[in-house]
């Protein structure tokens, strides 16, 4: 099993579709994969849950995070409490025992089913309480504080927890777009990440920025795997993250254009993110790659031209973008989607080069 | 020392500094907070001093440590200079002593941390020497009077990450301090200045020794007045 984080340090870049749509394109091609959805904003979940849904589980978990886990079961007793561990859950609630410091409970809750292969674990807006609390104990780790270690290790813990239970492949996480504590522990913990641009200047200041906290996250790693015992480094990855490469996505198409059909002031940026990449993003975490796969861009241009407004129906009707033309629709989307039925189903053919390509990289980690 | 030599260890340091300061703070800590030896109603550890050690005080023993058949390197710097960081824990009993050697041994023992070199006594008492004998501890005779009990300890097995721990009772702290003003920067030639902190290291011995029998005299007359007390009511 292999942990992928998405990540790019600007929003609006299209994310979360291409978290998405990658999760099941490899779910298509026969892998078991499990989404986490810790970008608090949580739309990842909204392409597995509909509004009414995300905010039933929410509200059965209000009181476990506002009020804590102790005094909640205290009020409502064990029984009820084993009933509400047999329904979904958000990874907030999952991770709130170790939050308080309190002991985890046995049972793993259910995942939401996306389809066959791929189960989704939902995310919550009060993500910010357990990255505030990453925050406060990171300093114990230091001094090797099992609770600061196991603060740290739980995101990476429960997926493996239910990996070993639902054999999943993959694992892939979506974050939000900050270099904040909860996203440092994400990203140094997880086997590979991706960075999903655009082709324009605010990515390539994304790109030097996430290399240059990625330097500091792990000299901070090393400084904790000097002084703590051997033990406790087993509670720690093997090894810190590394690079899977880029993606170049919602560029608009431009067929005249240049090499990889972009119009001249896209290219341009395009063309700087792997130098970028080389000069901010340090060698020993990128040093999988060969030079080829860290020029060009994950699954060549299969994802890099704007989609227009295939995402929103995809989200809209919780479907990959290539499904949409097969199932039924409300009358008002049913003539635009009929006259760009080839777009929506060339996707998938699209998504599948791209998961490949993803795969092939995977196996350098 | 050969300055470009003295540069890249000073070099060094400071990028091993605050992994220093880390295992540090983690050790001054763990005397602090400890139940069994400061959170009593009359803890063992009486105070604890601690620094790490400032640059120039570096380059001043960088220079008096490096010698042409054993010079200092980069590479074996963290091995020769092992009180970067520094830990003095004082107490008034000798007898307590026994009590934080073995819990700086336990905590040796289940791998919180680790000894760079076997635990040093340094004394010149005889008494002294058999207490601390008696416990399997390598006892060095100091000609100086210095008297105290060094540990170094590292995180992990191996490590360039070192920190020394000092025990000695507040009697030997005060010797200790005096006996320092006057031998730095430069050793005080003063015949009278030598010979009175000769008489002030006996005096330190014998303060230590009235304090062990004051408190075995204390505990000696509570054993007997339970005894008697007990008698009476049987009586």
């Amino acid at each position: 099993m292999k942990i992928i984080s998405i990540f790019n340090n600007k929003g609006g870049v299209g994310k979360t579709t291409l978290t998405y749509h990658l999760a099941y394109a490899l779910s298509e091609i026969g892998k078991k994969v499990l989404l986490i959805d810790l970008d608090p904003q949580s739309n990842l979940t909204l392409y597995g849950l509909s509004i009414d849904d995300i905010h039933d589980i929410w509200e059965e978990e209000n009181p476990f995070i506002e009020e804590g886990f102790e005094s909640t079961i205290r009020k409502i007793g064990e029984k009820e409490f084993n009933r509400i561990l047999h329904k979904p859950k958000t990874i907030h609630f999952l991770l709130k025992p170790t939050e308080e410091g309190i002991n985890d409970f046995d049972i793993l809750p259910p995942l939401i089913d996306i389809n066959n292969n791929l189960k989704l674990l939902p995310g919550r807006l009060t993500l910010h309480m357990y990255e505030n609390k990453i925050s406060v104990r990171w300093n114990d780790s230091y001094s090797g504080d099992p609770l600061s270690i196991k603060t740290i290790n739980k995101i990476r813990d429960i997926s493996k927890k239910y990996s070993d239970k639902n054999n999943f492949d993959f694992v892939i996480i979506d974050t939000s777009p900050n270099l904040g504590s909860l996203n440092k522990v994400i990203i140094s913990t997880v086997d590979g990440f991706i960075i999903p641009a655009l082709p324009d200047m605010f990515s390539l200041y994304g790109i030097r920025n996430i290399g240059n906290s990625l330097k500091s996250w792990k000299e901070n790693f090393d400084t904790i795997y000097k002084l703590i015992s051997e033990e406790k480094r087993k509670q720690f990855p093997e090894n810190f993250v590394r690079f899977l490469g880029y993606t170049i996505y919602n560029a608009r198409k431009y067929s005249r254009g240049k090499e990889w059909d972009l119009a001249q002031a896209h290219y341009n940026f395009a063309r700087q993110i792997p130098s970028t990449i080389k000069q901010y993003i340090n060698e020993d975490i990128r040093k999988n790659l060969s030079e080829e796969m860290i020029n060009s861009p994950i699954g060549g241009i299969c994802v890099m031209h704007t989609h227009n407004t295939l995402p929103s129906m995809a989200q809209k009707y919780r479907n990959p973008m290539w499904k949409i033309p097969t199932i039924e629709l409300d009358p008002e989307d049913s003539a635009p989607v009929t006259g760009n039925r080839i777009a929506y189903l060339a996707t998938q053919e699209n998504y599948k080069k791209f998961a490949e390509d993803l795969l092939k990289r995977i196996n350098t980690l | 020392m050969n300055e470009d030599i003295r540069d890249k260890i000073l070099e060094i340091f400071l990028s091993e500094k605050f992994s220093i300061d880390q295992f540090h703070k983690r050790l001054i800590n763990y005397f602090a907070d400890n139940p069994k030896l400061s959170k009593t109603a009359f803890p063992i550890i009486h105070s604890i001093k601690f620094r790490i050690k400032d640059i120039n005080h570096l380059k001043e023993k960088l220079d008096r440590k490096d010698n042409s058949d054993n010079p200092i390197t980069e590479n074996n710097f963290f091995d020769r200079i092992t009180d970067l960081a520094g830990i003095r824990i004082l107490h008034l009993y000798p007898s307590h002593f026994e009590q934080i050697h073995n819990e700086i041994m336990s905590q040796t023992h289940a791998g919180e941390w680790f000894l760079f070199e076997p635990p040093i006594a340094y004394t010149w008492d005889p008494v002294l020497e058999k207490i601390f004998k008696g416990l399997e501890i390598n006892t060095e005779i100091k000609e100086s009077y210095y008297t105290s009990v060094h540990y170094i300890l590292m995180p992990q097995k191996i490590s360039k990450i070192k920190c020394e721990v000092q025990v000695r009772t507040l009697f030997e702290e005060i010797w200790g301090e005096i006996d320092h003003s006057m031998s730095y920067p430069k050793k005080s030639d003063s015949v009278s200045c030598i010979e009175q902190l000769k008489v002030l290291s006996s005096l330190s011995a014998t303060g230590s020794r009235l304090l062990e029998s004051i408190l075995k005299s204390k505990n000696e007359y509570e054993f007997l007045s339970i005894n008697i007390r007990e008698t009476q009511s049987l009586l």
